[in-house]
């Protein structure tokens, strides 16, 4: 059944969408970081050259502070996590939707147990967003990865986001990948959480668009509400994104994995139990 | 047999693209083996650009401690913030509660006088900081350079921010791993700092210091306002900032500079006067980065300014205008400033002293579109973003103007 709903997803319009939407945003990044920055440092590289100093001096750009989750220089990091829910709903997202609505789903009861299809559908979305949600860190990646060095950052380049207050910053300052990796990691259940919390919604809805969006609307409503309170640093825009600010109010790596693992399953408990009681099928 | 064919080349296409891609990554990456980091021991002398440094005393002061112990720069700290809302700049950090002082011997071996470099100072891998240049300047005497063979003790105060550190390590900020940065990339030389002494404040010290940050301890208020932002001001007119007066005495528009009386090539801040002056006294022709010359008329704009400082305490002068045309949206930049290079503490002025500085523009035609020599010029004060400000409309779009000619 997770096969069947997995190939569903592999073959719908939504994750060539995302898969484009992925493409632009790394893109987008790539020129930026390579107009904006790169171009900038070659001409305060020569500015100093004429002043008699060596450029020599400077530290390359690196790789880690080049692609999209590193940059804190251009909009697309800003970019791709404002739009980071819609990336995680569109390829599979709106699938319980369209399900219900189009009389599959009482096809599929008529063959399959309640339960199964309900935990096949949510562990296929779940997946399906998590690998959206990342798609452009990835595609960024690769791109960054043809021009900037994977260097390790050095704090006296004063190129990075990161201080000694920041969340896992020896990480960062000596294994950057594993850094990366663990805010991938970060993102990956991020996305897998933002894309389930549509199926909820789909309970409640009655146009897809607001099935598509209500994950956004959540996310940002919740950012708002916490940066109202004085709390940025439990927001998941903040929590997700390696530039956030969260070094101005700490939280802990295991306080991050566990809050949207938290949400994650209170989205599931959500989804499995209104799904198996609900009787409504077209 | 079609189909294999089309399978056969699509996988020699993507291998051939996954080869490409490898290479150049491989390519790119070529050079990350030239880092080297040398952490270098602090009871050794090290070399460094024709000075023997040789770090003497590793001082972790609590602030009122620090106060205490070097009133010369107790001026900075008559607020909560830090030197930066002292000298009257609108950003703000919170509070500095520990500062590490560095005193380091510096020797100079060669044969050349020798400027003082400032160090930057980082704390593990996750931590840099460098020094305010003022409180460097005060703490020092104003010491700049090292003549031959001379040798000094020279004090390098950092402030550490409770910010920017955490919680744990603030707390224990003299059992963290603090090091000076020597020199930069490919070859980074560190100093590390081992066996950093705690000097904490005494309770008399504390109740100075809180004496000091009081609102009424702070007597740094400047006796008359700032120049209010989005003001033109025409000929005549004065800017005010942090209680120094600056007027323009005059303005020159040359294309020879054998017609100005007084001129130093030596005062030249930005370009050295080769790039700038020809043989013959002409104002060079502009050229580009990849020293392309461009058509068009230069010239050189000198403004006298005199610079008095009407507030009751000793302030330091930090006034970097840019000049605008008339039109208010095109400027250039500033590369001559005559008195301050003569006399290198000139930025720092006591109560009620006169100064007069000469300020140099270098002006390409091609570039600014502007009518000189006779255009009517402007200085503006606040280096922010003014595209949108235009002096014939009165329109000054969040700066100050300040009429020249």
């Amino acid at each position: 059944m997770i096969r069947f709903e997995l190939n569903r997803c592999l073959r719908g319009k939504g994750i060539k969408l995302a898969v484009l939407l992925a493409v632009l945003l790394a893109a987008g990044e790539f020129f930026g970081y390579r107009i904006l920055f790169q171009e900038t440092k070659e001409i305060a590289d020569e500015i100093r050259r004429q002043q008699g100093f060596s450029p020599s001096g400077l530290y390359p750009s690196s790789l880690y502070e080049g692609f999209i989750n590193g940059d804190a220089f251009t909009i697309f990091n800003l970019l791709y996590y404002y739009l980071f829910p819609i990336l995680a709903v569109l390829p599979f997202g709106c699938s319980f939707f369209t399900d219900e609505n189009s009389g599959y789903l009482k096809y599929i009861y008529s063959q399959k147990k309640k339960e199964n299809y309900l935990l096949a559908k949510y562990t296929a979305v779940f997946l399906s967003g998590a690998v959206a949600g990342i798609l452009p860190a990835i595609f960024s990646f690769l791109a960054n990865a043809l021009y900037l060095p994977a260097i390790i950052p050095n704090t006296l380049a004063l190129q990075s986001h990161t201080n000694d207050s920041s969340v896992m910053a020896d990480f960062y300052y000596t294994c950057p990948w594993a850094y990366f990796l663990v805010y991938l990691l970060l993102g990956m259940l991020a996305g897998g959480f933002l894309a389930t919390l549509a199926l909820s919604a789909s309970f409640f809805a009655r146009n897809a668009l607001l099935v598509l969006f209500s994950p956004m609307i959540f996310y940002t409503a919740l950012d708002y509400a916490l940066a109202e309170l004085g709390h940025s640093e439990f927001s998941i825009s903040t929590i997700i994104n390696p530039v956030g600010t969260h070094y101005i109010e700490r939280i802990t790596l295991g306080g991050m994995f566990l809050e949207i693992s938290a949400f994650a399953a209170a989205a599931f408990l959500v989804f499995f139990f209104i799904g198996k009681k609900r009787e409504r099928i077209l | 047999m079609k189909i294999f064919l089309k399978k056969s080349l699509s996988m020699l296409c993507l291998f051939i693209i996954l080869v490409a891609y490898i290479a150049r990554i491989v390519w790119v990456n070529h050079n990350n083996e030239l880092t080297k980091i040398n952490y270098l021991s602090d009871n050794e002398s090290v070399n460094f650009n024709g000075c023997l440094l040789s770090v003497k005393e590793k001082t972790l002061y609590d602030i009122a401690a620090f106060v205490a112990e070097y009133p010369q720069i107790a001026k900075y700290y008559r607020y909560a913030g830090s030197v930066y809302e002292a000298s009257g700049d609108e950003q703000w950090l919170p509070g500095i509660e520990h500062e590490l002082v560095v005193k380091i011997n510096i020797k100079n071996i060669s044969d050349k006088t020798v400027g003082i470099p400032i160090f930057p100072i980082i704390c593990g891998n996750t931590y840099n900081n460098s020094i305010q240049p003022e409180l460097f300047s005060d703490i020092n005497s104003n010491l700049y350079e090292i003549a031959p063979g001379k040798n000094m003790d020279v004090l390098f105060p950092y402030e550490l921010h409770r910010l920017n550190f955490r919680e744990e390590n603030y707390n224990n900020l003299a059992g963290q791993k603090f090091s000076i940065s020597i020199s930069g990339y490919p070859d980074i030389r560190y100093i590390a700092l081992t066996d950093v002494k705690e000097r904490k404040a005494k309770k008399q010290e504390i109740a100075d210091y809180q004496k000091l940050i009081s609102p009424k301890g702070g007597t740094n208020t400047p006796i008359i306002e700032d120049t209010p932002r989005n003001t033109i001001m025409e000929l005549g007119g004065s800017y005010i900032k942090n209680g120094c007066k600056l007027e323009i005495e005059d303005c020159t528009v040359l294309r020879n500079i054998k017609n100005y009386k007084g001129y130093d090539p030596s005062a030249f801040t930005f370009h050295s006067s080769k790039d700038i002056i020809l043989d013959d006294g002409i104002v060079a022709p502009y050229k580009d980065l990849d020293g392309t010359v461009q058509k068009g008329e230069t010239y050189l704009v000198f403004i006298k300014v005199k610079c008095t400082n009407v507030s009751e305490v000793t302030k330091n002068l930090s006034i970097y205008p840019y000049l605008f045309n008339g039109a208010g949206n095109d400027y250039c930049e500033s590369c001559y400033e005559k008195t301050w290079e003569e006399n290198r503490a000139g930025r720092k002025m006591d109560a009620g002293e006169t100064r007069h500085i000469t300020l140099g523009y270098y002006v390409a035609l091609r570039l600014n579109k502007w009518k000189l020599p006779d255009a009517p010029l402007y200085l503006e004060f606040t280096g922010m973003n003014v595209e949108n400000a235009d002096m014939v409309k009165g329109k000054a779009d969040g700066g100050i103007f300040l009429q020249v000619q």
